[in-house]
Protein backbone atom coordinates (compact mmCIF):
# COMPACT_ATOMS: atom_id res chain seq x y z
CA UNK A 1 0.00 0.00 0.00
CA UNK A 2 1.49 3.06 -1.05
CA UNK A 3 1.28 5.21 2.07
CA UNK A 4 2.30 8.64 0.59
CA UNK A 5 -0.70 8.36 -1.77
CA UNK A 6 -3.04 7.39 0.52
CA UNK A 7 -1.99 10.77 2.39
CA UNK A 8 -2.83 12.07 -0.70
CA UNK A 9 -5.98 10.53 -1.40
CA UNK A 10 -6.94 11.74 2.24
CA UNK A 11 -6.85 15.03 1.33
CA UNK A 12 -8.17 15.24 -1.39
CA UNK A 13 -11.14 13.80 -0.22
CA UNK A 14 -11.03 16.25 2.72
CA UNK A 15 -10.31 19.48 0.71
CA UNK A 16 -11.29 21.77 3.83
CA UNK A 17 -7.85 20.62 5.17
CA UNK A 18 -6.64 23.92 3.01
CA UNK A 19 -8.23 25.88 5.74
CA UNK A 20 -5.50 25.81 8.13
CA UNK A 21 -3.22 26.52 5.53
CA UNK A 22 -5.11 29.75 4.26
CA UNK A 23 -6.38 30.99 7.83
CA UNK A 24 -3.62 30.60 9.94
CA UNK A 25 -0.84 32.78 7.81
CA UNK A 26 -3.45 35.21 7.66
CA UNK A 27 -4.66 35.29 11.39
CA UNK A 28 -0.60 35.86 12.27
CA UNK A 29 -0.21 38.65 9.59
CA UNK A 30 -3.63 40.17 11.40
CA UNK A 31 -2.12 39.91 14.57
CA UNK A 32 1.50 41.65 13.73
CA UNK A 33 -0.37 43.99 11.67
CA UNK A 34 -2.26 45.19 15.18
CA UNK A 35 0.71 45.05 16.97
CA UNK A 36 1.26 48.60 18.23
CA UNK A 37 4.03 50.62 15.79
CA UNK A 38 7.64 50.54 17.57
CA UNK A 39 9.99 53.36 16.74
CA UNK A 40 13.58 53.48 17.22
CA UNK A 41 16.24 56.06 17.94
CA UNK A 42 19.96 56.00 18.21
CA UNK A 43 23.07 57.36 19.29
CA UNK A 44 26.66 57.46 18.68
CA UNK A 45 29.08 57.76 21.13
CA UNK A 46 32.77 58.50 20.33
CA UNK A 47 36.12 56.19 21.07
CA UNK A 48 39.58 56.79 20.72
CA UNK A 49 42.90 55.72 22.24
CA UNK A 50 43.55 57.25 25.80
CA UNK A 51 45.80 60.27 26.26
CA UNK A 52 48.76 60.60 25.62
CA UNK A 53 48.71 57.14 23.29
CA UNK A 54 48.04 58.44 19.44
CA UNK A 55 45.19 58.27 18.28
CA UNK A 56 43.48 55.14 16.38
CA UNK A 57 42.28 57.58 14.12
CA UNK A 58 44.84 57.23 11.22
CA UNK A 59 46.02 53.54 11.84
CA UNK A 60 45.56 51.62 8.82
CA UNK A 61 42.34 48.81 9.85
CA UNK A 62 42.88 45.59 11.62
CA UNK A 63 43.69 44.55 14.95
CA UNK A 64 41.34 45.64 18.09
CA UNK A 65 39.76 48.79 17.22
CA UNK A 66 38.49 51.18 20.38
CA UNK A 67 34.75 50.92 19.32
CA UNK A 68 34.49 47.10 19.64
CA UNK A 69 36.01 46.99 22.97
CA UNK A 70 33.51 49.82 23.94
CA UNK A 71 30.98 47.67 22.44
CA UNK A 72 31.93 44.98 24.27
CA UNK A 73 31.93 46.99 28.02
CA UNK A 74 28.75 48.02 26.84
CA UNK A 75 27.50 44.68 26.24
CA UNK A 76 28.36 43.59 29.70
CA UNK A 77 26.95 46.34 31.37
CA UNK A 78 24.03 45.95 29.89
CA UNK A 79 23.89 42.78 32.26
CA UNK A 80 24.19 44.70 35.57
CA UNK A 81 21.44 45.97 37.64
CA UNK A 82 23.12 48.81 38.68
CA UNK A 83 23.89 49.99 35.08
CA UNK A 84 20.49 49.65 34.03
CA UNK A 85 18.58 50.94 36.99
CA UNK A 86 21.35 54.34 36.66
CA UNK A 87 19.83 54.20 32.75
CA UNK A 88 16.42 53.99 34.18
CA UNK A 89 16.79 56.82 36.37
CA UNK A 90 17.49 59.21 33.73
CA UNK A 91 14.35 58.36 31.81
CA UNK A 92 10.72 59.01 32.53
CA UNK A 93 10.78 55.08 34.26
CA UNK A 94 12.31 56.73 37.20
CA UNK A 95 9.41 57.32 38.33
CA UNK A 96 7.79 53.81 38.16
CA UNK A 97 11.73 52.34 39.67
CA UNK A 98 10.91 54.85 42.58
CA UNK A 99 7.12 53.48 43.38
CA UNK A 100 7.08 49.89 42.27
CA UNK A 101 8.48 46.33 44.64
CA UNK A 102 12.01 45.15 42.69
CA UNK A 103 10.66 42.33 41.00
CA UNK A 104 8.57 44.29 38.89
CA UNK A 105 11.65 46.94 38.42
CA UNK A 106 13.81 44.08 37.51
CA UNK A 107 11.36 42.74 34.96
CA UNK A 108 10.78 46.46 33.27
CA UNK A 109 14.97 46.66 33.47
CA UNK A 110 15.17 43.47 31.41
CA UNK A 111 12.75 44.42 29.25
CA UNK A 112 14.79 48.07 28.60
CA UNK A 113 18.36 45.33 28.15
CA UNK A 114 16.38 43.68 25.48
CA UNK A 115 15.31 46.55 23.22
CA UNK A 116 18.58 47.81 23.62
CA UNK A 117 21.29 47.19 20.46
CA UNK A 118 24.60 47.99 19.77
CA UNK A 119 26.63 47.75 16.44
CA UNK A 120 30.27 49.17 15.22
CA UNK A 121 29.94 51.16 12.28
CA UNK A 122 33.48 51.82 12.16
CA UNK A 123 36.75 51.59 14.52
CA UNK A 124 36.04 54.22 16.25
CA UNK A 125 31.69 54.83 16.31
CA UNK A 126 29.70 52.77 19.11
CA UNK A 127 26.12 53.01 17.94
CA UNK A 128 23.42 52.57 20.42
CA UNK A 129 20.01 51.72 18.99
CA UNK A 130 17.13 51.70 21.52
CA UNK A 131 13.47 50.25 20.14
CA UNK A 132 9.97 51.07 22.04
CA UNK A 133 6.13 51.36 21.72
CA UNK A 134 6.58 55.00 22.60
CA UNK A 135 8.97 57.88 20.40
CA UNK A 136 9.66 59.53 23.74
CA UNK A 137 10.40 56.60 25.80
CA UNK A 138 12.82 55.14 22.62
CA UNK A 139 14.33 58.63 22.51
CA UNK A 140 15.54 58.93 26.45
CA UNK A 141 16.19 55.51 26.40
CA UNK A 142 18.94 56.09 23.78
CA UNK A 143 20.13 59.20 25.50
CA UNK A 144 20.15 57.93 28.79
CA UNK A 145 22.34 54.64 27.73
CA UNK A 146 24.85 56.77 26.09
CA UNK A 147 25.31 59.50 29.01
CA UNK A 148 25.38 56.29 31.45
CA UNK A 149 27.40 54.27 29.78
CA UNK A 150 30.36 57.64 29.25
CA UNK A 151 29.44 58.99 32.50
CA UNK A 152 30.36 55.21 33.70
CA UNK A 153 33.53 54.69 32.24
CA UNK A 154 34.91 57.98 33.04
CA UNK A 155 34.12 57.87 36.65
CA UNK A 156 35.72 54.14 36.49
CA UNK A 157 38.77 55.71 35.02
CA UNK A 158 39.24 58.52 37.06
CA UNK A 159 38.96 56.62 40.02
CA UNK A 160 41.22 54.22 38.85
CA UNK A 161 43.93 56.60 37.97
CA UNK A 162 43.40 58.24 41.11
CA UNK A 163 43.99 55.21 42.67
CA UNK A 164 47.40 55.05 40.69
CA UNK A 165 48.42 57.95 41.55
CA UNK A 166 48.18 57.83 45.22
CA UNK A 167 49.83 54.38 45.18
CA UNK A 168 52.54 55.67 43.08
CA UNK A 169 53.31 58.65 45.51
CA UNK A 170 53.23 56.57 48.34
CA UNK A 171 56.42 54.26 46.94
CA UNK A 172 58.15 56.91 45.90
CA UNK A 173 57.47 58.64 49.44
CA UNK A 174 59.09 55.20 50.58
CA UNK A 175 61.54 55.26 47.92
CA UNK A 176 62.85 58.31 48.89
CA UNK A 177 62.59 57.63 52.61
CA UNK A 178 65.04 54.38 52.00
CA UNK A 179 67.52 56.25 49.80
CA UNK A 180 68.07 59.03 52.22
CA UNK A 181 68.58 56.69 55.43
CA UNK A 182 71.26 54.85 52.83
CA UNK A 183 72.87 57.98 52.21
CA UNK A 184 73.05 58.94 55.67
CA UNK A 185 74.76 55.25 56.49
CA UNK A 186 77.26 56.14 53.31
CA UNK A 187 78.60 59.45 55.22
CA UNK A 188 79.09 57.48 58.49
CA UNK A 189 81.48 54.85 56.98
CA UNK A 190 82.89 57.58 54.73
CA UNK A 191 85.80 57.17 56.69
CA UNK A 192 86.60 53.20 54.81
CA UNK A 193 88.70 53.59 52.53
CA UNK A 194 87.35 54.67 48.55
CA UNK A 195 86.69 51.18 47.15
CA UNK A 196 85.93 49.03 49.96
CA UNK A 197 83.53 46.44 49.88
CA UNK A 198 80.60 48.46 52.26
CA UNK A 199 81.64 51.20 49.58
CA UNK A 200 80.56 49.04 46.47
CA UNK A 201 77.29 47.56 48.18
CA UNK A 202 76.06 51.32 49.48
CA UNK A 203 76.96 52.54 46.13
CA UNK A 204 74.87 49.93 44.61
CA UNK A 205 71.71 50.44 46.74
CA UNK A 206 71.56 54.05 45.83
CA UNK A 207 71.28 53.17 42.24
CA UNK A 208 69.17 50.40 42.72
CA UNK A 209 66.55 52.83 44.82
CA UNK A 210 66.60 56.15 42.43
CA UNK A 211 65.58 53.55 39.62
CA UNK A 212 62.50 52.60 41.81
CA UNK A 213 62.04 56.01 41.91
CA UNK A 214 62.30 56.85 38.93
CA UNK A 215 60.34 53.98 37.28
CA UNK A 216 57.26 54.89 40.28
CA UNK A 217 57.76 58.22 39.28
CA UNK A 218 57.18 57.51 35.60
CA UNK A 219 53.28 55.38 36.38
CA UNK A 220 52.55 58.51 38.32
CA UNK A 221 52.84 60.68 35.63
CA UNK A 222 51.05 58.22 33.28
CA UNK A 223 48.18 58.11 35.57
CA UNK A 224 48.10 61.51 36.14
CA UNK A 225 48.26 62.26 31.73
CA UNK A 226 45.40 59.49 31.48
CA UNK A 227 43.58 61.15 34.10
CA UNK A 228 44.11 64.76 32.36
CA UNK A 229 42.24 62.73 29.49
CA UNK A 230 39.68 60.94 31.08
CA UNK A 231 36.62 62.91 30.29
CA UNK A 232 38.01 64.64 27.16
CA UNK A 233 35.69 63.96 24.11
CA UNK A 234 38.32 63.29 21.83
CA UNK A 235 38.74 60.07 23.77
CA UNK A 236 35.08 59.36 24.76
CA UNK A 237 32.47 61.36 24.78
CA UNK A 238 28.86 61.02 22.46
CA UNK A 239 29.00 62.40 19.33
CA UNK A 240 24.99 62.38 18.20
CA UNK A 241 22.40 62.72 21.38
CA UNK A 242 19.74 60.40 21.02
CA UNK A 243 18.04 62.22 17.84
CA UNK A 244 13.91 61.76 17.02
CA UNK A 245 13.16 58.15 17.11
CA UNK A 246 11.87 56.86 13.64
CA UNK A 247 9.10 54.34 13.40
CA UNK A 248 10.12 50.35 12.45
CA UNK A 249 8.73 49.36 8.86
CA UNK A 250 6.12 46.90 9.39
CA UNK A 251 7.14 44.91 6.14
CA UNK A 252 9.14 42.67 7.87
CA UNK A 253 7.70 41.11 10.92
CA UNK A 254 4.25 41.13 8.31
CA UNK A 255 6.47 38.93 6.25
CA UNK A 256 7.92 36.86 8.86
CA UNK A 257 4.28 36.81 10.78
CA UNK A 258 2.52 35.45 7.00
CA UNK A 259 5.84 32.97 6.84
CA UNK A 260 5.33 31.32 10.42
CA UNK A 261 1.47 31.19 9.65
CA UNK A 262 1.82 28.77 6.74
CA UNK A 263 4.55 27.00 8.49
CA UNK A 264 1.83 26.92 11.46
CA UNK A 265 -0.69 26.13 9.12
CA UNK A 266 1.19 23.59 7.09
CA UNK A 267 1.77 21.68 10.39
CA UNK A 268 -1.46 22.08 11.49
CA UNK A 269 -2.96 20.82 8.06
CA UNK A 270 -0.25 17.61 8.72
CA UNK A 271 -1.40 17.37 12.07
CA UNK A 272 -4.99 17.09 11.02
CA UNK A 273 -4.41 14.54 7.84
CA UNK A 274 -2.44 12.54 10.06
CA UNK A 275 -5.24 12.33 12.60
CA UNK A 276 -8.32 11.62 9.85
CA UNK A 277 -5.37 8.69 8.45
CA UNK A 278 -5.45 7.66 12.30
CA UNK A 279 -9.15 7.76 12.46
CA UNK A 280 -9.99 6.02 9.15
CA UNK A 281 -11.89 3.27 9.14
CA UNK A 282 -12.92 2.82 5.56
CA UNK A 283 -12.80 0.16 3.51
CA UNK A 284 -9.88 1.38 0.33
CA UNK A 285 -9.70 -2.01 -0.80
CA UNK A 286 -10.65 -5.87 -0.81
CA UNK A 287 -7.17 -6.38 1.41
CA UNK A 288 -9.01 -3.93 4.20
CA UNK A 289 -11.49 -6.71 4.94
CA UNK A 290 -9.67 -9.92 6.47
CA UNK A 291 -11.04 -12.99 6.14
CA UNK A 292 -11.45 -13.21 10.27
CA UNK A 293 -13.64 -10.76 10.50
CA UNK A 294 -16.31 -12.99 9.05
CA UNK A 295 -16.60 -10.98 5.91
CA UNK A 296 -16.15 -12.50 2.58
CA UNK A 297 -15.38 -10.55 -0.44
CA UNK A 298 -16.74 -11.90 -3.51
CA UNK A 299 -15.84 -9.38 -6.23
CA UNK A 300 -13.79 -6.04 -6.63
CA UNK A 301 -14.70 -3.64 -9.54
CA UNK A 302 -12.17 -1.70 -10.08
CA UNK A 303 -12.32 1.95 -11.35
CA UNK A 304 -12.35 1.91 -15.14
CA UNK A 305 -10.36 4.85 -16.17
CA UNK A 306 -11.93 6.51 -19.58
CA UNK A 307 -9.14 5.25 -22.23
CA UNK A 308 -10.14 2.25 -21.14
CA UNK A 309 -13.51 2.27 -21.55
CA UNK A 310 -13.04 4.19 -25.22
CA UNK A 311 -11.08 0.91 -26.26
CA UNK A 312 -13.86 -1.28 -24.85
CA UNK A 313 -16.37 0.31 -26.45
CA UNK A 314 -15.23 1.25 -29.96
CA UNK A 315 -16.43 -2.15 -31.51
CA UNK A 316 -19.74 -1.49 -30.19
CA UNK A 317 -22.40 -2.46 -32.85
CA UNK A 318 -26.22 -1.91 -32.16
CA UNK B 1 -24.52 4.22 -36.99
CA UNK B 2 -23.73 3.88 -33.32
CA UNK B 3 -27.04 3.80 -30.82
CA UNK B 4 -27.30 3.73 -27.31
CA UNK B 5 -29.44 0.99 -25.78
CA UNK B 6 -31.70 0.77 -22.93
CA UNK B 7 -29.64 -1.51 -20.63
CA UNK B 8 -26.57 -0.71 -21.49
CA UNK B 9 -27.32 2.82 -21.03
CA UNK B 10 -27.81 2.46 -17.11
CA UNK B 11 -24.34 1.53 -16.80
CA UNK B 12 -21.48 3.65 -16.78
CA UNK B 13 -22.18 5.63 -20.63
CA UNK B 14 -18.85 4.68 -22.93
CA UNK B 15 -17.77 7.77 -23.83
CA UNK B 16 -17.84 7.35 -27.37
CA UNK B 17 -22.06 6.86 -27.35
CA UNK B 18 -24.32 9.72 -27.58
CA UNK B 19 -26.11 9.90 -24.32
CA UNK B 20 -29.71 8.16 -24.42
CA UNK B 21 -32.12 11.08 -25.42
CA UNK B 22 -35.36 10.13 -23.43
CA UNK B 23 -35.25 5.78 -23.89
CA UNK B 24 -38.53 5.78 -26.57
CA UNK B 25 -36.25 5.46 -28.75
CA UNK B 26 -35.04 2.13 -27.60
CA UNK B 27 -39.10 1.01 -26.96
CA UNK B 28 -39.69 -0.87 -30.80
CA UNK B 29 -42.94 0.27 -32.33
CA UNK B 30 -45.34 -2.66 -31.58
CA UNK B 31 -47.35 -0.99 -28.78
CA UNK B 32 -46.60 -3.76 -26.74
CA UNK B 33 -44.20 -1.71 -24.49
CA UNK B 34 -41.23 -4.54 -25.52
CA UNK B 35 -37.96 -2.86 -26.52
CA UNK B 36 -35.90 -3.72 -29.47
CA UNK B 37 -32.81 -6.85 -28.58
CA UNK B 38 -30.08 -5.57 -27.84
CA UNK B 39 -26.63 -6.36 -28.25
CA UNK B 40 -24.81 -6.98 -24.78
CA UNK B 41 -22.30 -9.38 -25.92
CA UNK B 42 -19.73 -5.98 -26.00
CA UNK B 43 -20.66 -5.31 -22.08
CA UNK B 44 -19.29 -8.92 -21.57
CA UNK B 45 -15.73 -7.15 -21.81
CA UNK B 46 -17.25 -4.33 -18.99
CA UNK B 47 -15.44 -4.46 -15.83
CA UNK B 48 -18.29 -4.46 -13.65
CA UNK B 49 -20.37 -6.81 -15.47
CA UNK B 50 -17.51 -9.27 -15.50
CA UNK B 51 -17.51 -8.77 -11.28
CA UNK B 52 -20.97 -9.49 -11.09
CA UNK B 53 -19.97 -12.47 -13.18
CA UNK B 54 -17.92 -13.90 -10.87
CA UNK B 55 -19.35 -12.39 -7.85
CA UNK B 56 -22.54 -14.27 -9.09
CA UNK B 57 -20.56 -17.58 -9.85
CA UNK B 58 -18.84 -17.88 -6.90
CA UNK B 59 -22.30 -17.39 -4.88
CA UNK B 60 -24.38 -19.59 -7.05
CA UNK B 61 -26.02 -17.06 -8.85
CA UNK B 62 -26.55 -19.31 -11.60
CA UNK B 63 -29.46 -21.07 -9.56
CA UNK B 64 -30.73 -18.72 -7.25
CA UNK B 65 -34.57 -18.07 -8.16
CA UNK B 66 -34.10 -14.50 -6.50
CA UNK B 67 -31.36 -12.62 -5.72
CA UNK B 68 -30.86 -8.51 -4.39
CA UNK B 69 -28.07 -6.13 -4.07
CA UNK B 70 -27.76 -4.03 -1.19
CA UNK B 71 -25.70 -1.35 0.60
CA UNK B 72 -24.60 0.11 3.94
CA UNK B 73 -25.59 3.74 2.19
CA UNK B 74 -26.65 5.68 -0.98
CA UNK B 75 -24.37 5.95 -3.28
CA UNK B 76 -22.47 3.17 -3.50
CA UNK B 77 -22.83 1.32 -6.81
CA UNK B 78 -26.06 -0.74 -5.85
CA UNK B 79 -28.18 0.15 -8.88
CA UNK B 80 -25.65 -0.20 -11.36
CA UNK B 81 -24.34 -3.63 -9.57
CA UNK B 82 -28.09 -4.74 -9.79
CA UNK B 83 -28.53 -3.92 -13.46
CA UNK B 84 -24.93 -5.48 -14.31
CA UNK B 85 -26.38 -8.60 -12.12
CA UNK B 86 -29.74 -8.73 -14.20
CA UNK B 87 -27.56 -8.86 -17.49
CA UNK B 88 -25.17 -11.52 -16.12
CA UNK B 89 -28.38 -13.53 -15.86
CA UNK B 90 -29.95 -12.65 -19.13
CA UNK B 91 -27.25 -12.46 -21.59
CA UNK B 92 -24.53 -15.00 -19.88
CA UNK B 93 -26.79 -17.67 -18.34
CA UNK B 94 -29.47 -17.48 -20.49
CA UNK B 95 -32.26 -16.93 -17.79
CA UNK B 96 -35.38 -15.27 -17.97
CA UNK B 97 -34.93 -12.51 -16.11
CA UNK B 98 -36.84 -9.59 -14.12
CA UNK B 99 -35.21 -6.98 -12.43
CA UNK B 100 -37.09 -5.09 -9.41
CA UNK B 101 -36.99 -2.03 -8.40
CA UNK B 102 -37.23 -2.33 -4.71
CA UNK B 103 -36.01 1.12 -3.79
CA UNK B 104 -39.25 2.95 -3.24
CA UNK B 105 -37.72 5.88 -1.97
CA UNK B 106 -35.38 7.01 -4.43
CA UNK B 107 -36.41 5.42 -7.74
CA UNK B 108 -34.20 5.98 -10.33
CA UNK B 109 -34.50 2.60 -12.90
CA UNK B 110 -36.77 4.08 -14.76
CA UNK B 111 -35.04 7.70 -15.93
CA UNK B 112 -31.74 5.51 -16.50
CA UNK B 113 -32.94 3.18 -18.27
CA UNK B 114 -35.14 5.35 -19.98
CA UNK B 115 -38.52 3.57 -19.80
CA UNK B 116 -41.73 4.92 -18.52
CA UNK B 117 -41.91 5.41 -14.85
CA UNK B 118 -45.15 3.93 -14.65
CA UNK B 119 -46.97 1.43 -13.97
CA UNK B 120 -44.40 0.30 -11.65
CA UNK B 121 -44.72 -1.18 -8.04
CA UNK B 122 -46.33 1.08 -6.47
CA UNK B 123 -49.60 0.58 -8.70
CA UNK B 124 -49.45 -3.00 -8.61
CA UNK B 125 -49.36 -2.95 -4.83
CA UNK B 126 -52.30 -0.43 -4.91
CA UNK B 127 -53.88 -3.26 -7.17
CA UNK B 128 -54.36 -0.17 -9.95
CA UNK B 129 -52.36 -2.87 -12.44
CA UNK B 130 -51.57 -6.29 -12.41
CA UNK B 131 -47.99 -7.95 -12.82
CA UNK B 132 -48.01 -8.04 -16.59
CA UNK B 133 -48.44 -4.75 -17.17
CA UNK B 134 -45.89 -3.84 -14.93
CA UNK B 135 -43.02 -5.65 -16.37
CA UNK B 136 -41.01 -3.69 -19.14
CA UNK B 137 -39.19 -5.97 -21.61
CA UNK B 138 -35.59 -4.34 -22.46
CA UNK B 139 -34.92 -7.26 -24.74
CA UNK B 140 -36.36 -11.61 -25.24
CA UNK B 141 -35.04 -12.40 -21.94
CA UNK B 142 -34.59 -9.21 -19.16
CA UNK B 143 -37.99 -7.59 -17.99
CA UNK B 144 -37.63 -4.33 -15.35
CA UNK B 145 -40.46 -3.83 -12.84
CA UNK B 146 -40.10 -0.05 -11.62
CA UNK B 147 -40.80 1.42 -8.81
CA UNK B 148 -43.60 3.18 -10.15
CA UNK B 149 -45.69 6.04 -8.05
CA UNK B 150 -44.88 5.28 -4.37
CA UNK B 151 -47.47 7.73 -3.22
CA UNK B 152 -49.72 7.49 -0.37
CA UNK B 153 -48.95 4.74 2.03
CA UNK B 154 -45.51 4.98 4.20
CA UNK B 155 -42.55 2.91 2.53
CA UNK B 156 -42.68 1.03 5.79
CA UNK B 157 -46.65 -0.28 4.76
CA UNK B 158 -45.21 -0.96 1.33
CA UNK B 159 -42.08 -3.08 2.70
CA UNK B 160 -44.59 -5.34 4.10
CA UNK B 161 -47.37 -5.27 1.17
CA UNK B 162 -44.26 -6.21 -0.58
CA UNK B 163 -43.52 -9.36 1.37
CA UNK B 164 -47.27 -10.26 2.28
CA UNK B 165 -48.40 -10.06 -1.46
CA UNK B 166 -45.61 -12.07 -2.38
CA UNK B 167 -44.49 -10.19 -4.85
CA UNK B 168 -41.17 -11.94 -5.46
CA UNK B 169 -42.56 -15.51 -5.91
CA UNK B 170 -45.12 -14.02 -8.25
CA UNK B 171 -42.95 -12.42 -10.21
CA UNK B 172 -40.61 -15.85 -9.83
CA UNK B 173 -43.67 -17.36 -11.63
CA UNK B 174 -42.99 -15.08 -14.67
CA UNK B 175 -39.17 -15.63 -14.65
CA UNK B 176 -36.40 -18.00 -13.69
CA UNK B 177 -34.68 -15.01 -11.24
CA UNK B 178 -35.67 -12.10 -9.80
CA UNK B 179 -32.74 -9.38 -9.21
CA UNK B 180 -34.07 -7.00 -7.03
CA UNK B 181 -32.58 -3.63 -6.62
CA UNK B 182 -32.78 -3.06 -3.06
CA UNK B 183 -32.38 0.17 -0.99
CA UNK B 184 -29.55 0.74 1.65
CA UNK B 185 -29.84 -0.84 4.82
CA UNK B 186 -28.72 1.84 7.32
CA UNK B 187 -31.13 4.73 7.73
CA UNK B 188 -34.13 3.00 7.68
CA UNK B 189 -35.61 -1.28 8.40
CA UNK B 190 -37.17 -0.67 5.15
CA UNK B 191 -34.14 -2.08 3.36
CA UNK B 192 -33.45 -5.14 5.86
CA UNK B 193 -37.39 -6.43 5.89
CA UNK B 194 -37.35 -6.68 1.94
CA UNK B 195 -34.77 -8.87 2.05
CA UNK B 196 -36.24 -11.48 3.93
CA UNK B 197 -38.55 -11.94 0.20
CA UNK B 198 -34.88 -13.33 -1.45
CA UNK B 199 -33.05 -15.82 -1.59
CA UNK B 200 -29.38 -14.44 -1.40
CA UNK B 201 -28.27 -11.17 -1.47
CA UNK B 202 -24.85 -9.63 -1.94
CA UNK B 203 -23.86 -5.89 -0.41
CA UNK B 204 -21.92 -3.48 -2.56
CA UNK B 205 -19.14 -1.55 -0.17
CA UNK B 206 -17.29 1.13 -2.42
CA UNK B 207 -13.79 1.76 -1.90
CA UNK B 208 -12.68 4.52 0.26
CA UNK B 209 -15.83 5.73 0.81
CA UNK B 210 -18.10 3.41 3.12
CA UNK B 211 -16.24 3.03 6.74
CA UNK B 212 -16.01 -0.94 7.51
CA UNK B 213 -17.76 -0.16 11.19
CA UNK B 214 -20.72 1.10 8.50
CA UNK B 215 -20.50 -2.58 6.67
CA UNK B 216 -20.24 -4.31 10.11
CA UNK B 217 -23.46 -2.39 10.96
CA UNK B 218 -25.49 -2.95 8.16
CA UNK B 219 -24.24 -7.01 7.80
CA UNK B 220 -25.67 -6.97 11.62
CA UNK B 221 -29.51 -5.80 10.04
CA UNK B 222 -29.85 -9.44 7.61
CA UNK B 223 -30.28 -12.54 8.87
CA UNK B 224 -27.13 -14.16 7.13
CA UNK B 225 -23.71 -12.13 6.34
CA UNK B 226 -23.40 -11.49 2.60
CA UNK B 227 -20.68 -11.79 0.39
CA UNK B 228 -19.48 -8.32 -0.67
CA UNK B 229 -18.48 -7.14 -3.64
CA UNK B 230 -16.19 -3.65 -3.25
CA UNK B 231 -16.92 -1.30 -5.92
CA UNK B 232 -14.71 1.17 -7.70
CA UNK B 233 -11.28 0.03 -6.69
CA UNK B 234 -8.97 2.24 -7.00
CA UNK B 235 -10.97 5.37 -7.66
CA UNK B 236 -9.09 7.98 -6.63
CA UNK B 237 -9.79 12.16 -5.72
CA UNK B 238 -5.92 12.97 -6.31
CA UNK B 239 -5.25 14.52 -9.79
CA UNK B 240 -3.22 11.87 -12.07
CA UNK B 241 -0.10 14.25 -12.27
CA UNK B 242 -0.03 13.46 -8.62
CA UNK B 243 -0.72 10.16 -8.30
CA UNK B 244 1.76 9.07 -10.92
CA UNK B 245 4.65 11.55 -9.21
CA UNK B 246 4.32 9.90 -6.28
CA UNK B 247 3.55 6.05 -7.52
CA UNK B 248 0.24 3.68 -7.99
Amino acid sequence: MNVKRNYLEMFFRHRWLVIPLVLVPLVAVGVAFNQPRHYVSTTDIWSDASIPNGSTIEQTAGGPSPSSGQQALLDELLVTHQFLLAVAERTPLAHYVETHPRQQVDRALTTMANEITSQTPGPQVLSVAVKDTSPTMARAIAHAVGSEFVSEEVNKLTSRDQAVMSFQQKQMSAILQALSSTQGIGGSNAQSAAGSAAQVTMMASSTALAQEYANAQQKYDEAQADLAGVGNPSVLGLIDGAGPAQRVGRSKSLLLAGVGGVLGGLALMTLLLAFLMARDKTVWGPADIKPESGLVVVAAVERVDAAQERASFSEVKV
Amino acid sequence: MKEPNGITACLPPPPNLTPHPNGASAVDGSGTGRMRPVDAAPWRSFEIVAACRSALGQIGGEQAASFGVTSAHRGEGRTTLALASALVQSQDYGRQTILLELDLERPVLAARLGIKAQPGLGELLRGESNVEDCIQFVDDRLGVVVAGDTGGPSLTVLASKVIGANLVASLQKRSEVVVADLPPLLGSDFGSRLTQALDRVALVVRSSVTPLPEVRRAVSKLPETPPLIVNDVGASKTPAWLSSLVGR
